[in-house]
């Protein structure tokens, strides 16, 4: 099932090459390509499910394991399986992806009934479909060299994306994506090599398993260091953290709707993922050192990113700066070792994805009509189109962690977590929520009160502002995903504490009242 | 003593099959003036894949050696005892019949393409092939020479016609420049080599044979004061320095963008494949035989040309916008990748198991890079000659490349894709398993040059296919390039892209079987 799952989608996106040429280049998108396309995101969603069902929360290590050329295994083995760490991940992308592929879809039809033929589609659907194997296999990989290769490959589909079909910037923020990312992930090789091969004579493979946990302990302290820099810088980037972030608001702005949705949806996980998968487990004692400086960083993420986006006046950058800011949540989440933090940490990737990844598509849904993303062109939406202010109100408020909603749970367990650990690290986090709820209003009282403004009111004379039922049931499931994890976040949470219980490093941070024997 | 006998010549039949293709198609000029050149494509693609078979099946016959018997040319893949032959001039053992393998395949591959490519450039003239029989047979005697001598005349063998060669298209300013270049400073390295093995014959009392340099070489004290043994030292950085030359290693790559770059783009091809396979097969084997007591002094040298090739080439070919400008600098930095393979730790308690681990990772490498170049310059040699003139591609040549000729600005993306390492291509794991053996290694600084040269690289790289796939409205000078028009060459481009992504995805077992090959080198 996991080889379907990630397999259906290259092979859709190779078939989808391989057709007539005649199809494209039309006036109006292909509808037959979008449902190859649709096909095999579909077939990967429902493998996926099957996947999900079978999946046992209580048992630990890598479930429903499948391996490619068994024989040839030894060095470089193609295989794959999901555990607690990655099933919510995994879910998540192949739930994702689908979406994003019929809103391309509905976008390209708008802009043809605007008279902008579609450009490249082939390129289009083969591009993300390459995307969606690759986030897959990134989440499913079993071996460290399968993980990198999926890793890279990312890039690729990702460069076509911004760089083609993205703003008018592209090829700078396109270039900025490859070379930021491609530098993280150089070291992240050269670390993962030496791992392995630390000892020339050792009999690691490149399989992600305790023994790996094992020869990492078995190195000199120092050298640890170093091996566990390399291996977080690439994360840190891919995340963004703090100093690292300057790729995330070009890469956002300049991609089109759909390759923000899925960046900020599942690309920006890959980074807290590898966190849990690698630095955590196998650098436990160097993490453990280092832990507060995370914190640290990520409450730095908090704050600046909530201030960034409050300065921004474009509407996209100011979401892409939110991204920062929650994704700080994360790190500090994941860094304080405690039952709380952690696994606030991991309900609050999945939050994101689903919250952020929402913004941006509506953000994309109302920008294919207006095609402006700057602020003041905006105001009285909420009177031109009531419907989509309903579904923006909802995903600002999940975004900025009302109860109720999906974004509440992980980010107060990410805040009890960090006051657990660092109190003054949980003193300043409290105040991103502040900031948070600052930014998100103050966007959203622009956007949709007030006087409807001239360029809005210009455009809807021409055309509908209104959110098309198409539109709607695109955004639907998301909607539904807020309030299903904000009443019931055991969904996403059960299945993963068993895992997460391994990080857990401090228990309690409660003075604890010794008993004299 | 006796001279030779007919062991010897069954023992290098693959190279003497070659030399005779060369000299039937000599024959044939007279006996078949009308259908000439015909004859002579067909003769050396011939005589190829006869080498090629030769040298996989091997011919069984056995002789009795020391109460074994030993295969005089086994099956590759066999791990046999050393066969040697003409008075141990020549040895043949795992190591040089996969590098041997190698160069006949990248051969092959460049004959299929060389028909067309020679024609559209008015260039196909029967000499050419002949040119290449002889230096391909030249080079399979370098890679197996035991001796310096027959090193000295097998590399004189391959060169000569090289020089031909690169000054191919004689009406061209570029390429009669690049030929006396070429041949100006192969014969300054000559020297060198000459030099350095007059070193290392008064060093060791007067011998050549690499094996017994090695033992002779070995008991000498490590210390400078003792004369022959600072002359050993000489003799080694010297014969280096005339290998890095062939291998393009800074500092002695002066002669490499501008002979890549004047040379017909067939011929550059060639130079940057079957040379580059075969100089640094030499190189490694003769660092193989560098005695422990001199390589700790020797080492810093190949550290010097590992380290600088790296740097020079990825920094200068950063600001390049000639394609096969770019290319040639490229290539130095790859010879600087491989170089790092060169360098051991000294007096490490692994030793041999490194050496071992590092020939294969030399081979992984060097293969894939072969395959990777020949697929690039094949590309641009057909994009050069798409409008009847040769011309100079320039990066801003390509731009909506994908548009207008798809399956060139594919190949040719896939070629840089796989240069700068991106998986899951073959240059990836090459890289990956350089970095296998350094890590393994110690040798930590190196790795980290390596990661930070694939990264500084992986701009120019990427350039390229930014510029065939972003742009594609962009009007102005249009290439289109034939596309690979000629069956044969539709064949070896295709056979190469499906190399360059395959042998990445079967990495292992063709990392695995070379291991298993190089049982011994000495």
């Amino acid at each position: 099932m996991l080889t379907l799952s990630l397999l259906s989608p290259l092979v859709a996106g190779l078939f989808i090459l391989l057709l007539p040429a005649k199809l494209t280049g039309q006036k109006k998108p292909s509808s037959l390509l979008m449902l190859v396309a649709l096909a095999g995101s579909l077939i990967s969603l429902a493998a996926s499910l099957v996947v999900a069902a079978g999946f046992d929360g209580s048992l630990d290590g890598y479930q429903s394991v499948e391996v490619w050329f068994p024989s040839a295994a030894n060095r470089v083995g193609w295989s794959f399986g999901v555990d607690g760490i990655s099933i919510g991940l995994y879910i998540l992308t192949t739930v994702l992806f689908p979406l994003g592929l019929y809103y391309s879809y509905l976008s390209f039809e708008l802009q043809a009934s605007e008279g902008h033929a579609p450009n490249r589609e082939k390129l289009f659907w083969f591009s993300l479909l390459l995307l969606e194997t690759s986030v897959i296999g990134v989440f499913v990989a079993r071996n460290l060299i399968v993980f990198y290769i999926f890793w890279e490959l990312i890039l690729l589909p990702m460069i076509l994306l911004i760089g083609i079909w993205g703003g008018k910037e592209k090829q700078y923020a396109s270039i900025k994506f490859f070379i930021y990312t491609f530098a993280g992930s150089v070291f992240l090789i050269l670390a993962m090599v030496a791992v392995v091969h630390y000892n020339m004579r050792s009999t690691l493979s490149f399989d992600i398993n305790d023994t790996l946990s094992v020869a990492v302990r078995n190195m000199p302290l120092e050298l640890q260091k170093y091996m566990f820099w390399a291996f977080i810088v690439s994360f840190l980037i891919k995340i963004p953290a703090f100093p690292l972030h300057t790729w995330l608001p070009h890469a956002h702005t300049q991609a089109p709707t759909v390759g923000s949705i899925i960046l900020a949806g599942v690309l920006l996980k890959m980074g807290t993922y590898g966190i849990f998968r690698f630095s955590l487990p196998m650098f436990k004692n160097i993490s453990l050192i280092y832990a507060n400086f995370f914190i640290w960083l990520g409450v730095i993420g908090i704050i600046y990113g909530a201030w960034m986006a409050w300065a921004q006046s474009d509407i996209k950058k100011l979401i892409a700066y939110s991204s920062v800011s929650h994704m700080g949540y994360i790190l500090a989440g994941m860094f304080s070792g405690t039952e709380a933090g952690l696994n606030g940490a991991y309900m609050q990737m999945i939050n994101h994805g689903i919250s952020t990844g929402l913004l941006f598509l509506l953000v994309g849904v109302i920008y294919d009509r207006t095609h402006t993303r700057e602020l003041a062109d905006y105001g009285g939406l909420a009177k031109l189109s009531p419907a989509f202010a309903v579904v923006f109100m909802i995903a600002t408020l999940s975004s900025v962690g009302l109860p109720g909603t999906n974004g509440f749970v992980g980010e107060f367990l990410i805040l009890l977590g960090t006051f657990q650990k660092n109190v003054w690290a949980g003193i300043f986090a409290i105040t991103g929520v502040i900031f948070g709820a600052v930014y998100m209003l103050h966007l959203y009282k622009k956007m949709f009160f007030g006087e409807v403004s001239a360029k809005l009111k210009a455009v809807s004379e021409k055309t509908s502002l209104k959110i098309s039922k198409r539109e709607l049931a695109v955004v639907l499931p998301f909607v539904v995903a807020i309030f299903a994890l904000g009443f019931k976040p055991e969904i996403v949470m059960d299945p993963t504490k068993k895992s997460l219980k391994q990080f857990v490093t401090n228990r309690t941070s409660l003075p604890i009242v010794k008993f004299e024997e | 003593m006796n001279l030779f006998s007919i062991n010897d010549l069954i023992a290098t039949a693959p190279a003497l099959v070659l030399v005779t293709g060369a000299i039937l198609i000599l024959l044939l000029q007279i006996v078949l003036p009308k259908f000439r050149l015909q004859a002579a494509y067909g003769v050396a693609i011939a005589v190829t894949a006869a080498a090629i078979l030769l040298l996989v099946t091997g011919i069984p016959t056995s002789w009795q050696a020391a109460g074994a018997t030993v295969q005089i040319l086994p099956p590759i893949g066999t791990p046999v005892p050393l066969t040697e032959a003409f008075n141990r001039h020549v040895l043949f053992s795992g190591f040089v019949s996969e590098f041997s393998l190698l160069i006949l395949i990248a051969l092959l591959l460049l004959l299929l393409n060389s028909r067309r490519l020679l024609a559209e450039l008015d260039l196909n003239l029967v000499e050419a092939y002949l040119m290449m029989l002889f230096s391909a047979a030249g080079l399979l005697y370098f890679i197996a020479a035991q001796d310096l001598i027959t090193l000295f005349v097998a590399l004189e063998l391959s060169s000569l016609p090289l020089f031909v060669l690169a000054g191919w298209d004689r009406h061209s300013k570029s390429s009669n420049e690049a030929g006396i270049k070429y041949f100006l400073l192969s014969v300054l390295a000559t020297t060198f080599l000459l030099l350095g093995i007059a070193f290392l014959y008064g060093a060791s009392e007067g011998r050549t044979n690499l094996n017994e340099l090695f033992y002779s070489l070995s008991r000498q004290p490590q210390s400078v004061r003792f004369a022959p043994f600072l002359f050993g030292i000489l003799g080694w950085i010297f014969i280096y320095a005339a290998i890095a030359f062939k291998t393009a290693l800074v500092p002695f790559h002066g002669w490499v963008a501008d002979v890549y770059e004047g040379s017909i783009t067939f011929v550059t091809s060639f130079m940057a494949s079957l040379i580059k396979i075969a100089a640094v097969a030499v190189f490694f084997k003769l660092v193989m035989n560098t005695p422990e007591n001199h390589r700790a002094i020797v080492q810093p040298v190949l550290m010097v040309f590992a380290v600088g090739s790296m740097f020079y080439g990825n920094l200068t070919a950063l600001v390049q916008t000639n394609l096969k400008r770019m290319f040639a600098f490229s290539s130095i930095a790859h010879a600087g990748y491989m170089a790092t393979l060169f360098i051991f730790p000294v007096g490490s308690a692994l030793l041999a198991e490194i050496q071992k681990e590092a020939s294969a990772a030399l081979f992984f490498y060097v293969a894939g890079y072969a395959a990777t170049t020949i697929l690039v310059f094949t590309v641009i040699a057909f994009l050069e000659t798409g409008d009847g003139e040769k011309r100079r591609i320039t990066l801003e040549d390509l731009k909506g490349l994908g548009k207008r000729n798809p399956l060139a600005a594919f190949l040719l993306s896939l070629g840089a894709l796989s240069f700068a390492g991106i998986p899951p291509l073959v240059g990836f794991f090459g890289k990956l398993y350089i970095l296998r053996v350094l890590l393994g290694s110690g040798q930590y600084i190196l790795a980290l040059f390596v990661a930070i040269n694939s990264l500084l690289a992986v701009y120019y790289y990427a350039r390229i296919v930014f510029h065939c796939y972003w742009d594609y409205e962009t009007e102005g000078e249009k290439l289109t390039g034939s596309a690979l028009r000629s069956p044969a060459a539709w064949i070896s481009g295709m056979a190469l892209a499906v190399t360059v992504i395959g042998l990445g995805l079967v990495s292992s077992p063709v990392l695995r079987y070379a291991l298993d090959a190089m049982v011994r080198f000495r």
